[in-house]
């Protein structure tokens, strides 16, 4: 964490910067890195716990937390936002409106069946997704250019324009969201066995269903708010623990929510650095190396093991 | 002679289908009670009634003397156990740590096993032979091995009621008799009463007290094997001929097709 709070395009030194020796290094690590790297963090964490926890909760291995619709309402939040021209503060607080309208109404949806199953909420979040991103495309084509480029790059997912009070809004949600479903681990374990035999062995299966939806969907809706889509981290973060540790929740959820956090603070000091030298001199959108890295990863590890 | 379960004017159905149609019968507290009839006869559908998965649309069931529907998973969990027929897990876990989830609910919710609750679950592997595979992933054993973990995951429940769904499917001979003297072993021992979806007559024949034949979701015949098991009554619930002898040292009735 302090390699990557001290890398960056600007390199600085931490000690200058602590003890505010150079002004110019306090500032960039208090107001730019310092942040950033919180809510890599953050970020990462959320992306990574959802994402184990929307594979049990639907009972497959290839469920990421964008898959259920949730991200597709915050998309369109934020995207609204930029359609709309307004302040860039909009941006998040939209696309955390979105997320929450979105987990609402897949919920809502879903359950008007009865009962609360994977199938149901798997068909309505896919579904739900897929008309986000059609209305999405709908705006893209209606704004200038530089608007969609900001929408392409809210998409791709970037961990820019953050301050601490941004952060510490993104930290609540997440930490909340990590221990629930830290303290659920357990029972998430019978949540991958079948409905029935979850039952005869004395769990409440819709409910805790529920819980897991709703703490999974506000984690991913903090992030994407935060964020946009960054990619992969949800998706293979979790297989990556389930093959060192096994399948148990206990382990993996918080395994995946460290490991999650560790690699988005990594990718996204990559971001920050690697075309900082190059003609471009510029700083890549973080989606783009976890996707980079991420993509090869896992076709490594579903050749090499069949984690399905 | 106590009654452990009272089914009174049971029905259900899937949409439109009624599967299981105004039944009503007694368990016997400490039995061994045979659910028999042919494939899509309701077998399954009436073991998930029974075991409070599926909640009925008419009528009631009492587990000593208490209503189903009022009765918490949790507890309910520590008084019926069930085998189910097939078990599948995306994500692969070790049989002890599926036998384990049988400790659940006597685990607090937030809480981790204890000691305890990993001798009961050791214990409960020894007895139905299979505690050797107890760190091999499930879906790495065959099917007659994974029965066996599915009934151990049951008895770590310490349930008063064992329910199993078809259990003799997956098992060959040895295994077949192994479960039969388990089975038989924990109703002497321990008092368990245990209900038995099969479609198997001369298993049924050869442990069972008491055995229900179903076809088409009503109760064709009930009573002891030697009431049941007569040719007229299989040949109208099987639709097929068949021919019975008796075991001349047992005196148990047995088929052949
Ligand atoms: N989930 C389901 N939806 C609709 N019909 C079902 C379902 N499960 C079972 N059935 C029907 O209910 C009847 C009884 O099934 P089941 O209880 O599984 O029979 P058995 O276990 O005796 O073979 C069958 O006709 C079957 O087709
Ligand atoms: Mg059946």
């Amino acid at each position: 964490m302090i390699f990557a709070m001290s890398t960056g395009s600007e390199s600085i030194n931490m000690f200058d910067a602590i003890t505010g020796h150079s002004e110019k290094a306090h500032a960039i690590l208090f107001s730019a890195r310092l942040p950033r790297v919180l809510l890599a963090a953050l970020v990462g964490m959320a992306l990574a716990t959802s994402g184990g926890a929307f594979q049990a909760l639907l009972r497959n291995p290839l469920a990421d937390p964008f898959i259920l619709g949730v991200s597709g309402g915050a998309a369109l939040g934020s995207v609204l936002a930029v359609g709309f021209r307004l302040h860039f503060i909009w941006i998040s607080l939209l696309a955390f409106v979105g997320a929450t309208i979105a987990m609402l109404c897949i919920f809502w949806i879903a359950k008007g069946r009865g009962r609360f199953r994977s199938t149901e909420l798997l068909l309505t979040g896919v579904i739900f997704n897929a008309f986000c991103f059609a209305l999405i495309l709908f705006i893209n084509a209606m704004v200038t250019m530089e608007e969609a480029y900001q929408i392409l790059f809210l998409l791709i997912g970037n961990l820019e324009e953050t301050g601490l009070g941004m952060v510490g809004i993104v930290a609540f949600f997440v930490l909340t969201g990590f221990t629930i479903l830290t303290l659920l681990a357990r029972r998430m374990n019978l949540l991958l066995l079948s409905d029935n035999e979850a039952k005869s062995l004395g769990i409440n299966i819709d409910k805790l269903r529920i819980i897991v939806f709703c703490s999974a969907s506000l984690m991913v809706g903090a992030a994407v708010a935060a964020s946009g889509l960054i990619g992969f981290v949800g998706l293979f973060i979790p297989h990556i623990v389930r093959l060192i540790f096994g399948a148990d929740h206990r382990i993996l959820i918080p395994a995946s929510g460290l490991l999650g956090a560790a690699f988005l603070i990594l990718a996204d000091t990559g971001a920050r650095t690697v075309l900082m030298n190059t003609q471009y001199a510029t700083q890549l959108p973080v989606g783009v190396i976890t996707a980079l890295i991420g993509a090869p990863l896992f076709m490594i590890l579903l050749k090499r093991r069949n984690i399905m | 002679m106590n009654k452990i379960l009272e089914i009174k004017q049971l029905s259900f159905s899937y949409g439109k289908s009624i599967v299981i149609d105004d039944i009503s019968f007694d368990i016997r507290d400490a039995s061994i009670v045979g659910i028999l009839g042919p494939n899509g006869a309701g077998k399954s559908t009436l073991i998930n009634l029974l075991s409070g998965t599926n909640a009925p649309d008419a009528g009631s069931i009492l587990i000593d003397g208490d209503d189903l529907k009022s009765i918490p998973y949790r507890t309910l969990a520590k008084r019926v156990a069930v085998v189910p027929q097939m078990s599948s897990s995306p994500f692969a876990f070790t049989s002890l740590e599926i036998v384990l989830m049988g400790r659940t609910p006597y685990i607090s919710p937030y809480g981790f096993e204890s000691k305890d609750d990993i001798d009961i679950a050791i214990d409960a592997m020894k007895k139905t032979d299979c505690y050797e595979f107890a760190s091999r992933n499930i879906d790495e054993l065959s099917g007659g091995e994974r029965q066996r973990v599915l009934l151990a995951r049951a008895l770590a429940q310490n349930p008063r009621i064992l329910m199993l769904d078809e259990p003799t499917t997956f098992l060959d001979i040895k295994h077949i008799s192994a479960l039969k003297n388990t089975l038989l072993k924990l109703n002497h021992d321990g008092g368990l009463t245990i209900i038995c979806a099969l479609h198997d007559l001369n298993i049924a024949s050869s442990i069972c007290d008491h055995i229900i034949l179903l076809k088409d979701g009503s109760i064709e015949a009930a009573g002891t094997p030697d009431e049941v098991i007569s040719r007229p009554i299989i040949e109208r619930v099987f639709d097929t001929s068949v021919h019975i002898e008796k075991d001349p040292t047992t005196g148990q009735p047995y088929f052949l097709i």
